[in-house]
């Protein structure tokens, strides 16, 4: 049982430890209460009537929820359309991405991964989108958030059971990014070797099919911890094609083979945006 | 920004801000002193929205902390209170110094993700918000940061 406590421990631990009294303070200092109304919420410390008035909120969330509901339907469409952005503002989401945060092998939670990141993009352009057509309506927002959020968690299941399990593959390349406006490409991968492995910062990058050279890679010299997420980012000047192989030095003189398959590659909204709309979406 | 605000802030930030600090100074008097610092700063700028005071104070008490550990008297300190060092027999005071020993021993850039998600309560996507970064880079930070707690917790002996 004692093992199971460190953040108990430190919780009880840290709220030990307080402020001075208040040093600003006269007879007219504004109390707590009245400066909070004019904070938002995800910036206040949740007390009892915060407790009430989450659950007012998630009651009527709740009905919006189910409103919502009433609004999405099935996609029909080819699997590789995950969303339909048409001048209907009705959503159209992913049929077939499983949410299930249970794999029973790597292979599957490399997919459900891809899937799940690959959709969860997918929503962000769509959600963008809307705003510029004038259509984010609460309703929108709140069915956009909520296929995001369980996108994400499956993301979060399928990279711990990556790390958790033993493998027969040096490392996982669960996906590439190329986000909009920037050079490089982020590569996220697993290093199942079970030793850090420090690359060099130089490597090739060849076409899968053909072994033809792409084009030769420098970037920064990064350590990978074992049984870990990490990211390699490659420059993208000469990587013009979703199928590449990239092979990397390493400091103690072996290579690290990476291959990318097809449409693995996700091209990302900029950075900025998604961080803007992952603001948006909070505030719900 | 008036006085009068700067004091209701106070009330309602203070121990969140010195705890922030504490991350990085490991001291609580050095924490206080940095958490009244950004205060005072904070009384010098224009009046800012609402959600931008609280990322605004720790990032100000963080630099403040920061800059205190390279300073040469810090140097040949001991970071942790004499108060975590007094003899005691209780258990779970010992078990809650070992966690804030643990907490730390960890690179830096775990503990202040992980103090406001786990003792604060912010979700991961306020955490990311607060500290200005990414959901999923948030969310991997603290998902690691837990585990290497948890590892460090268990090299204090427990």
């Amino acid at each position: 049982m004692r093992r199971n406590n460190a953040v108990n421990s430190y919780i009880s631990g840290i709220g030990r430890l307080s402020a001075r009294d208040n040093p600003f303070a006269d007879e007219d200092v504004t109390s707590p209460e009245t400066e909070k109304e004019n904070k938002p919420a995800a910036y206040v410390r949740p007390r009892f009537g915060a407790y009430i008035a989450a659950a007012v909120l998630a009651v009527c969330i709740g009905a919006g929820a189910v409103f919502a509901a009433g609004h999405l339907k099935k996609d029909e469409t080819p699997a590789d359309s995950i969303l339909t952005l048409d001048s209907d503002p009705t959503l159209t989401v992913p049929g077939d991405i499983s949410l299930t945060k249970t794999f029973p092998d790597a292979e599957t939670a490399m997919e459900k991964y891809r899937e799940a990141e690959k959709a969860s993009h997918e929503l962000l352009r769509y959600y963008d989108s809307a705003i510029a057509s004038g259509k984010d309506s609460d309703v929108l927002k709140k069915s956009v958030s909520d296929m995001i959020y369980p996108y994400a968690e499956v993301c979060q299941a399928a990279v711990s059971f990556l790390e958790e399990t033993n493998s027969s593959m040096s490392c996982y390349l669960l996906e590439v990014v190329k986000y909009e406006g920037e050079d490089t490409l982020s590569l996220y991968v697993i290093n199942k070797t079970g030793k850090e492995i420090d690359l060099t910062g130089s490597g090739r990058a060849h076409r899968n099919q053909t072994g033809e050279k792409l084009c030769d890679l420098a970037f920064s010299q990064i350590s990978l911890p074992p049984d870990e997420l990490s990211v390699i980012k490659l420059p993208s000047d000469g990587i013009t094609t979703d199928d590449f192989n990239v092979v990397l030095e390493t400091l103690d003189g072996s290579t690290l083979s990476i291959s990318a398959e097809p449409g693995i590659v996700i091209r990302a909204l900029n950075r900025e945006r998604i961080s803007e709309l992952t603001r948006k979406l909070s505030e719900k | 920004m008036d006085r009068k605000r700067v004091a209701g802030l106070y009330e309602q930030y203070a121990d969140t801000v010195t705890r922030a600090a504490w991350h990085y100074t490991g001291s609580l008097h050095s924490a206080q002193d940095c958490a009244e610092e950004a205060f005072l700063r904070l009384m010098q700028q224009e009046d800012m929205e609402g959600g931008r005071v609280l990322p605004w104070l720790i990032r100000t008490a963080v630099n403040c902390a920061k800059d205190s550990m390279k300073a040469f008297e810090h140097s040949r300190t001991v970071p942790l209170e004499d108060a975590f060092d007094s003899p005691t027999d209780d258990e779970a005071l010992l078990s809650e110094r070992a966690a804030m020993r643990a907490m730390l021993s960890l690179d830096e850039r775990y503990r202040l993700p992980l103090y406001l998600h786990l003792a604060e309560g912010y979700t991961i996507l306020e955490t990311a918000r607060l500290l200005g970064k990414g959901f999923n880079t948030t969310a991997s930070i603290i998902r690691r940061g837990r585990k290497l707690l948890q590892k460090a917790y268990e090299k204090e002996g427990y």
